[in-house]
């Protein structure tokens, strides 16, 4: 069974992934996700590329042309400074969300 | 600043479109590729590992799409689809395309030409340091100090009179005690006779004192301005110069500074240039050279004294300090006034309206006083924006056929997906592009047009203003562009796009019988261009008449077979006594020249704005109501009527014998008489100058009448001949001053204007020849701002016309046609060639016949607003009234007679096997 990431954590997943691998290309930061969520998450691939577009224009990544390791030109992501801020904001404010989400169903 | 490199980052993405979009598919191809190989590593066959991977990353062409919506850029990518659109399909259609440019271009640049003109006029600043701190300080009421003014001008301000000169002691007490100003500058404008560059010439003057230059921030374009230093007693004489003037005087040549010319006989030293935006305080004096206060009383005007209270002829503008209220600067200048007022007795009694300051706005320099300016500005405008707004439902109808001629283009796009509001988009895009080419090319002749507007206006003095193209107008024409596509555009963009998907595809072109939708709308809008045609041309009408009543006005005078020309010795040195002299010298040398007739002088042309008048009192004449008696004056050369064909009626002329120690004697004319003698016999009687006070008059101001004269025009054509005195120069004297002579010749006039220099340059050399031009040139000129009116309003209304008749002629050409199967079944049954062509023109008719009967009775209430512009006729004038109906009814039939002529050739077999 898989599951369809919440909406609006594909940021935050992205630049945590991006915080634990350093530079990634875009296969690398979908295989990632989908690895140590074990398979739990779902990333509709081709979601992510917009989703990094995006982040490239905040100015939260990078972006480097490079080289696999299978010798191939792929693009590397890495995460700057705004980017590392942006991740704390996110996670504060997932969390905070979560708390509450929880607080609410185990109270009822 | 997050922003801020958000802002550039998505600038980057806009500049690097393309290899963004190129690094994005292979980065996506990447993907794709590396998942299905993972695939096949699995033991997946190669098919289905490509479309697992496929599977996975979902859909690649959105995915795409939504990165491009993240750079932001998508609109601007539609935006230039859609033009690139537009473009191919006005290529395609080239005639369609020229007239719905041209006729664009003609509406934008002449409401742009326009619009220059009453910016340069009433909106633009002085091209000086913050303008609109500035002020202009005048006053209103009477003031007890004794004055005479030599320099200003008077105006109706707030529906008050307000006058602008103030004596020079007076302009240092303002200067001083006005805390509210930080600054406070005098000037007055004079015009000197210059001797410059080997020539003897005319120049207006500016003389400002010595803050001038630096409150208003202008730094010089060569050499220095004037500074304080230059503007007190006993230093070094020196003047700036105006760009025009540079140019024209010394062929830009730099080594004019620190040259010497003589201004009125006196040396000056050129110290430098004004840059070229700085043209003067006032639109109408041209400020060629500009000199210190300080030279003022010994190279101005006699009047322009700097010691004397009673002399007024500075005008005044302050700089106001930032942040404080006109209002506080008002009560300080009042404050002041009223003190130097109350310093004079006053006689017990009068009873005077009291002094007070007026403040006035003084961004725009001295401006050229709304009402002169407004009225004529005012009707150009409404004259422009019809023009524009007929353009504009040409083009609506000319977007409305062929809205209908592409109704299958429609039809499939809108059948294979595409939104309604993106294909309004695409045809609103057509439009703004249509319009934005027709302002590109209406600009190209909105700076001519508004030049030759303000030379028409201006007359002798050609009006010294910009009036270039600035930001402010490019805004105007940009607006005007968006609002004019906006205007054509979006009804039939609507219309358009509304299309029952089904019949059009099935039969493309060719509509049903009878009315479509479209074409009411077209109708009512043919019917808008020909009632705007008909107005604009029976304003036409109505102008084009003054004219030519005007020119028919006899002036009193032969006009025929005259030379004149303006000299002014009085700038030469000469002395008042002596001028006289100078003058009946030139007189008796241009008289001696062969061909010449007669010569004489006098103090100001005919018919040229010029005039002198004075309050009069004549015993036995009981004033009616407030109105004093008053006549206007000439003082001229004994033999000046003569000379001007203006006979004498009853008694005699003035002649030499009327000398200095004669009793003083006048010739007035017949409305001199009928006025105050009741049209008794006036010869003999005496009348005074000034009102009767019970003192006994001066022999000066007695004054015998010894002749009457034929009624003849004295300041222009338009106003009713006014009470004249004729006065002879030898009993006044000291009104000599500047003289225009009068040369009757028996060949063409102009033939001897090297003669006549000759003639005045053997008697002084110094004595520059003004203004030399023909009498009836110097009528003619007088009548420019009607020929002006009369000009473009008879352009303007027969472009409008022609754009209504190319309107009615594509909307006909259209209809027919789209009924050529219904005219070919008619013929088939029995309908002849006339009935057909009969039938067709009827429909036309009828538009033109109600947009007439729409047009006239507005403009009957329109033509109300120029009744003072008109001369000889009502503004209901029937003549151009019917003029404007025949000549609208002869174009439309015209537009309308060919295509019903090709309705009447149809051949029937032909159309219904079309069907």
């Amino acid at each position: 069974m898989r599951d369809e990431i919440p909406p609006g954590t594909l940021y935050m997943l992205i630049l945590k992934t991006l915080v634990r691998g350093g530079e990634m290309h875009g296969f690398e930061i979908a295989n990632s996700i989908q690895q140590i969520s074990e398979d739990v998450l779902q990333v509709e691939e081709g979601s992510l590329y917009p989703a990094l577009q995006r982040m490239l224009i905040k100015g939260w990544v990078t972006a480097e042309w490079g080289v696999t390791a299978g010798n191939r030109r792929a693009r590397y992501y890495k995460l700057t400074k705004a980017g590392r801020k942006q991740l704390e904001i996110e996670l504060s404010q997932f969390q905070r969300v979560n708390q509450a989400i929880i607080r609410v169903i185990q109270t009822a | 600043m997050e922003w801020v490199g958000e802002i550039w980052r998505r600038l980057r993405a806009l500049v690097r479109r393309r290899q963004n979009d190129r690094d994005l598919e292979e980065e996506m191809r990447l993907h794709v590729e590396l998942r299905a190989e993972e695939q096949i590593k699995f033991g997946v066959a190669p098919d289905d590992a490509r479309s697992t991977a496929h599977r996975r990353f979902g859909n690649a062409l959105l995915m795409k799409e939504r990165s491009r919506d993240v750079w932001g850029w998508r609109w601007l990518e539609t935006f230039l689809q859609d033009l690139r659109y537009g473009a191919r399909m006005l290529r395609k259609s080239p005639a369609f395309t020229a007239v719905a440019i041209l006729s664009l271009a003609i509406g934008i640049g002449a409401n742009t030409a326009i619009f220059s003109v009453v910016n340069a006029i009433l909106l633009k600043s002085l091209p000086v340091r913050d303008p609109e701190q500035l002020r202009l300080v005048l006053w209103t009421g009477e003031p007890r100090i004794p004055m005479s003014t030599g320099s200003g001008y008077s105006t109706t301000l707030h529906d008050i009179e307000v006058h602008s000169s103030f004596s020079y002691p007076m302009y240092q007490l303002l200067a001083t005690s006005v805390p509210q100003f930080s600054d406070v500058m005098g000037f007055a404008h004079a015009d000197l006779t210059v001797l410059a560059a080997g020539e003897s010439h005319y120049a207006g003057a500016l003389f400002v004192t010595g803050n001038f230059f630096r409150v208003a921030g202008v730094n010089p374009l060569l050499g220095r301005m004037l500074s304080p230093e230059d503007d007190r007693a006993g230093a070094p004489a020196v003047a700036v110069i105006g760009y025009r003037y540079w140019e024209r005087r010394f062929g830009l040549d730099p080594s004019a500074v620190g040259r010497t010319i003589r201004v009125n006989g006196r040396p000056v030293t050129i110290a430098g240039v004004i840059p070229k935006p700085f043209l003067g305080l006032e639109p109408r004096e041209g400020n060629d050279l500009i000199l210190p206060m300080a030279l003022a009383e010994a190279y101005g005007p006699k009047e322009y004294s700097l010691g004397r209270e009673d002399s007024w002829w500075v005008q005044i503008l302050g700089r106001l300090r930032p942040g404080v209220p006109d209002r506080q600067a008002w009560a300080a200048l009042d404050v002041v006034m009223a003190r130097a007022s109350a310093r004079y007795e006053d006689k017990p009694e009068q009873k005077r309206h009291p002094w007070r300051p007026v403040v006035e706005n003084g961004a725009g320099g001295v401006p050229m006083w709304r009402e002169n300016a407004s009225g004529p500005l005012f009707i150009l405008s409404g004259v422009v924006a019809f023009v524009l707004l007929i353009a504009c439902a040409n083009l609506a109808n000319l977007l409305l056929a062929r809205g209908t001629a592409r109704r299958r283009e429609m039809a499939v796009r809108l059948s294979i997906g595409a939104g309604r509001w993106r294909l309004i988009r695409q045809l609103l895009t057509e439009s703004f592009l249509l319009a934005g080419l027709g302002a590109g090319v209406g600009l190209t002749f909105a700076s001519p047009l508004s030049k030759l507007v303000l030379a028409l206006a201006g007359g002798k003095n050609p009006l010294t203003l910009d009036v270039q193209v600035d930001a402010r107008t490019l805004l105007f024409t940009v607006a005007t562009a968006l609002l004019t596509a906006l205007i054509f555009g979006l009804a039939p963009a609507f219309r358009a796009t509304r299309i029952d998907l089904t019949p059009s595809l099935k039969d493309g072109a060719t509509g049903g019988f009878g009315a479509t939708p479209h074409s009411r709308l077209s109708r009512s809008l043919i019917v808008g261009q020909i009632a705007l045609s008909t107005l604009l041309l029976a304003g036409a009408g109505l102008f084009v008449r003054t004219l030519v009543n005007l020119a028919k006005v006899d002036p009193g005078f032969q006009a025929q077979q005259l030379l004149i020309f303006t000299v002014d010795g009085s700038r030469s040195g000469y002395e008042a006594g002596k001028l006289l002299a100078v003058y009946e010298r030139i007189r008796e040398k241009v008289a001696a020249i062969p061909g010449v007739k007669a010569a004489t002088f006098s103090m100001f042309p005919l018919i040229a704005g010029s005039m002198s008048n004075s309050d009069i009192s004549v015993p036995g004449y009981s004033p009616k109501g407030k109105e004093s008696a008053r006549t206007y004056m000439m003082v001229a050369d004994s033999g000046f009527l003569a000379a001007m064909g203006i006979p004498i009626l009853l008694g005699r002329d003035l002649n030499g014998g009327d000398g200095p120690h004669a009793p003083m004697v006048a010739v007035v004319n017949e409305t001199f008489v009928r006025d105050y003698f009741a049209g008794n016999n006036p010869l003999g009687k005496i009348f005074y100058f000034g009102p009767l006070t019970g003192q006994p008059k001066t022999a000066k101001d007695t004054i015998q009448i010894v002749g009457v004269c034929r009624d003849a025009k004295y300041t222009d054509l338009r106003s009713e001949f006014p009470p004249t005195a004729y006065l002879s120069y030898s009993q006044n004297a000291d009104w000599v001053g500047q003289a225009t002579f009068e040369v009757r010749t028996a060949v063409p006039p102009l033939s001897m204007a090297n003669a006549v220099r000759r003639a005045v340059a053997e008697t002084d050399r110094d004595v520059p020849v003004a203004d030399l031009m023909t009498q009836e040139q110097q009528i003619r000129m007088s009548l420019s701002p009607e020929r002006l009116a009369a000009g473009l309003i008879g352009s303007f209304g027969l472009i409008a016309a022609l754009l209504a008749a190319i309107g009615l002629y594509g909307v006909m050409a259209y209809t027919v046609t789209r009924r050529t199967s219904e005219i070919g079944i008619r013929m088939a049954l029995g309908a002849g060639c006339n009935d057909v062509l009969w039938t067709v023109l009827r429909g036309s008719l009828f538009m033109v016949a109600i947009g007439i009967g729409i047009g006239v009775p507005t403009a009957l209430a329109l033509t109300q607003v120029v009744r003072e512009a008109l001369y000889g006729i009502e503004p209901n004038d029937p003549v151009s009234f019917i003029a404007a109906s025949v000549l609208m009814l002869a174009v439309a039939t015209v537009a309308a007679w060919i295509p019903a002529l090709r309705a009447a050739r149809v051949d029937p077999m032909q159309a219904l096997r079309h069907e």
